[in-house]
């Protein structure tokens, strides 16, 4: 959070996380080779070199993949959670294995030449206004340099430093990036490898993923209508409907949504769906110790005010709630960050 | 997430798995017969 730079600040979670992960890198590259030399080997043989940069080039396009199933599952259901609490170690960890993939191509097809390796990529196929002859290294550069922006801002101190909104738009080009290795893997090895495995794991891999996020981002699309305002105020509904320790996310015709907490058993605190530190959907979260903590990185605030606990110094806006004839109401205009707001006391 | 980045989110996943798609299906249909596949990329200065 905001309290001071840490490069890491690590946990349990996060070393099991990517203690898990390394293996799983491990155990791909490991099981990749033995299949490729030992199990069915290809004929004519190819080089442990090239065998050893496709290892990492596939390795690299399942991580990416894998990534971004990871945001839509766990919209689509919250047991996904705890593998988007890190997804950034993910991220940076699939761009180690992406560079190890592009160092390898490029000094084995590039490094022997006249001139520098890089500049062999770029001028050794000149056949850019071709389609199917067009140099597929290039795609697989740009997507490189796109996962090099995304893992060098990816630490907090950019996050704040280039505000929540520029930093997302910032790492949203990681969709951009997965069109470009599917060029990539596209134009590349699938003309030369003639197996129909390539195709289709091509294929399955693009409709996983863009099924996924059409799916998660359309159920997300009711919830952005907005409901009907009574005097200028947002019913809510039943105070009794709120389990304790959960929210109700509401949204005024128009604006950002709006999480209603009950806490403490008989209170109703209201704050803003969007985390301060992500725009995570602190609605989703739940109160733990008596704090709302959000569901993706564990960002807490106090429901009464919005702040966060010292020593951070984040906030997040609160509304205005009054009771009327048993149901809720919320103000749907936030008041600044950080506004004290008494909570609303109920009989449940 | 915000409102605008849900929006945009929507709109770059009807667009984009489209065009991938259409380039993937144009990468497979267009793939040259196996004794004329030849990779693009070559050793830079040799003969």
């Amino acid at each position: 959070m905001s309290a001071g730079f840490r490069a890491v600040q690590w946990n349990r979670h996060k070393l099991v996380y990517d203690a898990v992960l390394i293996t799983g890198i491990v155990l791909y590259l490991a099981a990749f080779l033995i299949v490729a030399f030992r199990i069915f080997p290809a004929d004519p043989p190819v080089t442990w070199e090239i065998q050893r940069l496709r290892a990492f080039g596939s390795c690299a396009f399942i991580m990416v993949t894998l990534i971004l199933c990871i945001g839509p599952l766990a919209r689509l259901d919250r047991r996904f959670l705890p593998v988007l609490y890190n997804r950034r170690h993910f991220g940076v960890l699939t761009f180690c294995v992406a560079l190890i993939h592009a160092y390898l191509s490029i000094s084995w097809y590039h490094g022997v030449g006249k001139i520098d390796p890089l500049l062999s990529v770029l001028v050794s196929n000149p056949n850019y206004l071709s389609f199917i002859d067009f140099p597929f290294e290039i795609p697989g550069l740009m997507a490189l340099l796109v996962l090099f922006l995304m893992a060098a801002t990816s630490h907090d101190f950019w996050l704040a430093f280039l505000t929540p909104p520029v930093w997302k738009a910032i790492h949203m080009s990681v969709y951009a990036a997965y069109a470009l290795l599917v060029f990539h893997v596209a134009l590349g090895v699938m003309q030369t490898d003639r197996s129909v495995y390539v195709p289709i794991l091509l294929d399955t891999a693009l409709l996983t993923v863009a099924g996924l996020q059409w799916t998660g981002a359309r159920r997300e699309r009711p919830g952005d209508d907005g409901g009907l305002l009574q005097d200028g105020w947002l019913p809510v509904g039943a105070p009794q409907e709120i389990v304790d320790g959960r929210a109700r996310i509401v949204t005024p015709p128009g604006g950002e949504r709006i999480a209603v907490y009950r806490h403490g058993g008989v209170k109703l605190s209201a704050v803003a769906n969007v985390c301060a530190h992500q725009n995570g959907p602190l609605g989703e979260g739940r109160i733990i110790d008596g704090l709302i903590t959000c569901p993706w990185h564990g960002f807490q605030f106090r429901p009464e005010d919005g702040c966060a606990p010292p020593p951070f110094t984040d906030k997040i806006p609160t509304y205005r709630l009054r009771l009327d004839d048993g149901t809720v109401f919320v103000d749907p205009r936030p008041l600044p960050p950080g506004t004290a707001v008494p909570p609303l006391l109920v009989e449940v | 997430m915000k409102r605008t980045h849900r929006r945009w989110h929507y709109r770059i996943w009807i667009v984009l798995p489209f065009l991938t798609g259409l380039g993937f299906m144009m990468a497979l249909v267009l793939r040259p017969s196996p004794t004329r596949a030849v990779s693009s990329t070559t050793i830079a200065g040799s003969p």
